[in-house]
């Protein structure tokens, strides 16, 4: 107890310390100030001084900075100076632009939009020192929500606790985010399984006009070479069968006649076995052929139910990306053969 | 049903034996050669009788009918089974109105001969009169005798039919 006694003074003003330091980080208030117009990239400059506009107007509703220089006197003094054009990206560009400007503190920062998502950093930095004072950064998905963020973005580079109305805000922004990242999910699903069914009935029609052409398309090779050797065997299996046919057909031709004219019983019935034996030649010539007919027909629909079961979107790769196409060169005024390759 | 042309393998030559043991014609026999024709109203049509494995025939008498309103007899020609060295007697009788024509073929004389084996007796040229099928056949009044005149049994008639289009 006694110990305790001794020792609370110190824990006294270590708490004074760190209740001070809060309330100093919360309340800090800036005299002058200037936002200067944020580098935008991916986003046009009519985009870029949006959003600097709106990130200026969120920061006079902290109430952190006495006086903030308006964009307009901004673009009025730098226009004098021919440096209207020039965008801040570094502490010494921040420091030469606030000197002309006459503030304390320059705002500097940079908007990124890669595809749908936006990535923001901004930075207080002193004029007198050009020590960065404060420097928040954001990372989110939909543009919806970016007006929002840039608020609590504000609020947070002057450490201050954002208001409620903000922070709601972003709440339904982010279930707003939310039910369309979802929707967006539905749809690329739909779209994946509309684009799978249109790979599979493609497979299926290429594998109708040519066996093994579906499989190949869908980058099913073996199967490709498969299907189409099936049928080829089958094709040239039919084919020595049609020949074998022809040939009995034709001899049968020649046989029958004969049979027909002879009037010597020994010779009719030589003609007639002769007869016999083609005839029976063509028949079985001919059952083969149906039932290669069968086959291929067989495998012929095997190999369409085939490519549509195993029908596949295939992406190009590079080393697919390339070959050769036949222009005309205007220039030239004559047709040219180019080689081509993708770079992606 | 994918199939190629078949051919359907009908053997009825009439001189062929098999052929003629399934329509129950055996040796000796009287048959027409061929024993069928399609042909248009115009033509003449040739059919020869044929004397089928005879065995030491000196004489035949043989009798053909056909439909007189369908058919007319153009001619008959003498066959070459009974050439020899003794000109054989060949005579016909054609019965227009009833359709019967009469062949009959001997060697005539002491040395007359016999014959034997398979061939043909006479020719005969038809003319269809009006379309459409018509049959003629060997009737069973039909002689064969050797040469002591005695009768050869016969196991088979032959007929023939004529398609008129």
């Amino acid at each position: 107890m006694q110990r305790f006694l001794q020792s609370l003074p110190y824990l006294l003003f270590l708490s004074l310390i760190l209740i001070f330091s809060n309330i100093n980080a919360q309340d800090r208030l800036y005299n002058t100030m200037a936002v200067l117009v944020f580098e935008g990239n991916g986003i046009g400059q009519s985009e870029s001084d949006a959003i600097t506009d709106q990130f200026t107007i969120e920061l006079k509703n902290t109430q952190s900075v006495l006086a903030i220089v308006s964009k307009e006197i901004v673009k009025e003094i730098l226009d004098e100076r021919q440096l209207s054009d020039k965008i801040c990206t570094n502490e010494s560009c921040a420091m030469e632009i606030g000197e002309i400007l006459g503030v304390d503190h320059v705002v500097i920062g940079s908007v990124t939009k890669s595809e749908n998502w936006f990535s923001m950093e901004v930075e207080i930095i002193s004029v007198e020192t050009g020590v960065v004072d404060s420097r928040k950064s954001f990372y989110m998905g939909d543009p919806n929500g970016l007006i929002v963020e840039i608020g609590l973005l504000a609020w947070n580079l002057m450490n201050k606790v954002s208001p409620h109305s903000l922070l709601e805000e972003k709440a339904k922004k982010e279930r707003e985010a939310q039910l369309l990242a979802e929707q967006r999910a539905a749809e690329a699903a739909r779209e994946a399984r509309r684009r799978l069914r249109k790979a599979k009935l493609g497979a299926m029609l290429r594998s109708t006009v040519l066996p093994g052409w579906g499989q190949f398309n869908s980058g099913r090779k073996g199967w490709g070479w498969f299907w189409l050797g099936s049928e080829l065997a089958i094709g040239g299996a039919a084919y020595m069968t049609y020949t074998e046919y022809d040939k009995a057909y034709n001899e049968f031709e020649e046989i029958y006649p004969n049979y027909n004219a002879a009037t010597d019983h020994e010779e009719i019935a030589a003609l007639k076995a002769q007869a016999i034996k083609v005839l029976d030649e063509e028949m079985k010539s001919n059952e083969q052929l149906l039932m290669l007919a069968y086959a291929g027909g067989a495998f012929w629909v095997a190999n369409m139910v085939h490519a549509y079961v195993s029908g596949q979107i295939l992406e190009q790769s590079s080393a697919e990306k390339s070959g050769f196409v036949l222009v005309y060169d205007p220039q030239l005024k004559s047709p040219q053969l180019r080689f081509y390759i993708a770079l992606d | 049903m994918i199939s190629c042309e078949l051919h359907e393998g009908i053997f009825d030559n009439p001189l062929d034996l098999e052929a003629a043991e399934a329509k129950g014609i055996y040796p000796p026999a009287l048959v027409f050669f061929p024993n069928n024709a399609v042909v248009t109203i115009q033509d003449t049509v040739e059919v020869e009788v044929y004397a089928m494995k005879i065995e030491n025939v000196g004489m035949a008498q043989i009798e053909v009918h056909y439909e007189a309103n369908k058919l007319s007899v153009e001619s008959v020609i003498q066959g070459s089974l009974f050439q020899g060295d003794n000109q054989p007697f060949f005579i016909t009788e054609n019965d227009s109105n009833n359709g019967i024509l009469t062949i009959f073929i001997t060697y005539l004389g002491p040395n007359g001969k016999a014959i034997e084996g398979t061939g043909d007796i006479a020719l005969i040229r038809f003319k269809p009169r009006s379309m459409g099928f018509t049959e003629f056949r060997i009737s069973q009044e039909s002689i064969l005798l050797d040469p002591d005149a005695n009768a050869i049994t016969l196991n088979g008639y032959g007929k023939g039919i004529i398609d008129a289009r």
